[in-house]
């Protein structure tokens, strides 16, 4: 107190106020007199403002009258929305937002998985396919051997992987060319539910079957995206560029090795991510999720979806 | 020393009231206006001067018609009709400065009508002797004398502290300030009133 008492008759800080002085005179709990130095006429005036007359018993009755009958009114109208019904109603349109989205997302992601793996009708097919040729990405024109065709055209080793991915969904269904791969594809679903290998990175032998033993399991990335580069088929780049990378983390949890290509889908666009799971075994989970509703892929497909989340939590 | 709000306060009834009033009880409504109706006033008069018994009219017809649709205690009501207040208030001043701009291009109308003199409260001089003695001042005139002495942004914070007895959280809320914002304001005024009303006392 003296501290302030000396401050007061210093001219500049004579108003000084502390936190706890202040709350207390803007509640009216001090008096006047006992009010901070130089505050004693300010507790007077905020007592006096706080100081409201009564309403006499017949003031306002014209209002009060408006106001019942207001009140009375709005029974019958609807209630003007509340601070909280109002928040609530942003929430559902927000929700509702969500929900659309995500609908469009899934039937968008659906749509890329049928036109990947070659599934859509066959003149809509075509129209995707050409579409897209148009910014360097290839899909099955009308049957997924088609591109397999493609990839043997290309004569890249690579193809074989990319080949193994994108014939092991049509195989079961057309059971025409490609044979190779089918057959792969059923060697590599043995691989991926044979119980003697639970527990065990099957991701490494899924790859090395699958690419005849060209796998580069345990590359970096960036060595096998060069390496995507230097091929001349589309189907082998994004192939060995999902596949290699994503061996490692398949040893692990993913024994498909499917969702290697999830890190590169995260990083890159969805249409890469698209383009990856054409000719890749990430895009045999993708293309799986697709064909999977006709009942193609049968037990590839779980697996690949089920590991595949784990490895990209990773 | 009781602070403004309990001193003013409908305690445990309140909630029986708001039910009654909320079902058209005439009574229940007069209770809900005779107990808020003073500090809405004292607040709008300090904003808009005479006009504050039509702006406090219009702003009770409003709660009337939400007040089926509320919900909470007595502290929230009394921030949600000033929250009413506020904007009823902001809406005021917009108008008023649309008429004043309208009017500025029409000839021989210029600045200094009866327009503009109601877009302010009429602030009482810092040299007129009534407002000298403080102690003997009716709240009317002590929250016209806080207009005068105070920036607007302070006066409001002031008397949405002090007469309508809401705190710092509902003021910042009711304003669109934080709440620091709101502590560092009531602060400001509180030191320039002690120096304004000392000033005008040396000036005696």
């Amino acid at each position: 107190m003296g501290e302030r008492s000396i401050a007061g008759e210093m001219g500049p800080n004579r108003h000084s106020l502390d936190e706890d002085s202040a709350a207390r005179l803007l509640q009216g709990a001090v008096h006047p007199d006992d009010a901070p130095p130089g505050y004693g006429s300010v507790a007077d005036l905020l007592a006096a403002a706080a100081s409201l007359p009564a309403v006499g018993e017949d003031a306002g009755a014209a209002t009060i009258a408006a106001m019942v009958e207001a009140v009375r009114n709005s029974a019958s109208v609807p209630v003007p929305a509340a601070e909280g019904s109002r928040r609530k109603s942003m929430l559902g349109k927000l929700f509702a937002g969500k929900a659309l989205a995500a609908a469009a997302t899934v039937v968008l992601t659906a749509g890329a998985a049928a036109a990947a793996a070659g599934t859509l009708p066959t003149p809509v097919q075509g129209v995707v396919a050409d579409a897209v040729s148009h910014i360097g990405i290839d899909l099955p024109d009308n049957h997924g051997h088609d591109a397999a065709d493609e990839g043997d055209d290309n004569g890249a080793d690579d193809d074989t992987t990319s080949t193994t991915g994108g014939t092991e969904n049509h195989g079961d269904d057309q059971g025409t060319g490609a044979g190779d791969g089918a057959g792969k594809g059923q060697i590599i679903s043995g691989i991926t539910h044979d119980p003697a290998l639970d527990g065990q990175p099957k991701g490494p032998t899924v790859c090395t079957e699958a690419s005849d033993g060209q796998c580069k399991a345990g590359d970096d990335h960036g060595g096998n995206g060069g390496q995507g580069s230097d091929n001349s088929g589309p189907g082998s780049n994004s192939g060995n560029g999902n596949t290699t990378p994503g061996t490692p983390r398949g040893g692990i949890d993913d024994p498909a090795g499917h969702d290697a290509g999830d890190d590169h889908g995260g990083t890159t666009s969805t249409t890469v991510t698209t383009v990856t799971t054409t000719s890749s075994p990430t895009t045999a989970t993708t293309a799986d999720d697709g064909t999977g509703a006709s009942g193609n892929s049968g037990n590839n497909s779980g697996k690949g979806k089920g590991k595949g989340r784990s490895g990209t939590d990773d | 020393m009781s602070s403004p709000a309990t001193r003013n306060s409908l305690g445990d009834q309140f909630l029986g009231i708001l039910t009654a009033a909320q079902e058209g009880g005439e009574w229940a409504v007069a209770t809900l206006y005779r107990w808020l109706h003073p500090a809405l006033v004292g607040f709008l008069r300090g904003r808009v001067g005479d006009e504050a018994e039509d702006l406090a009219a219009e702003t009770w017809l409003a709660v009337s018609r939400g007040l089926r649709g509320f919900s909470g205690d007595e502290t929230a009501f009394r921030s949600w009709v000033f929250t009413i207040a506020h904007r009823r208030l902001v809406d005021h001043h917009r108008a008023n400065a649309r008429r004043l701009r309208t009017r500025s291009l029409t000839p021989g109308d210029g600045p200094g009508g009866a327009d503009e003199d109601a877009l302010v409260a009429e602030p009482a001089s810092p040299d007129d002797p009534a407002a000298e003695t403080v102690s003997a001042m009716s709240s009317d005139q002590a929250v016209r004398r806080i207009v005068s002495l105070l920036p607007a942004d302070q006066a409001e914070i002031l008397l949405l502290r002090v007469v309508a007895g809401l705190a710092v959280e509902d003021v910042a809320q009711i304003t669109g300030r934080k709440p620091g914002t709101v502590r560092v304001l009531q602060h400001r005024a509180l030191r320039r009133l002690a120096e304004r009303l000392e000033n005008s006392g040396q000036a005696v």
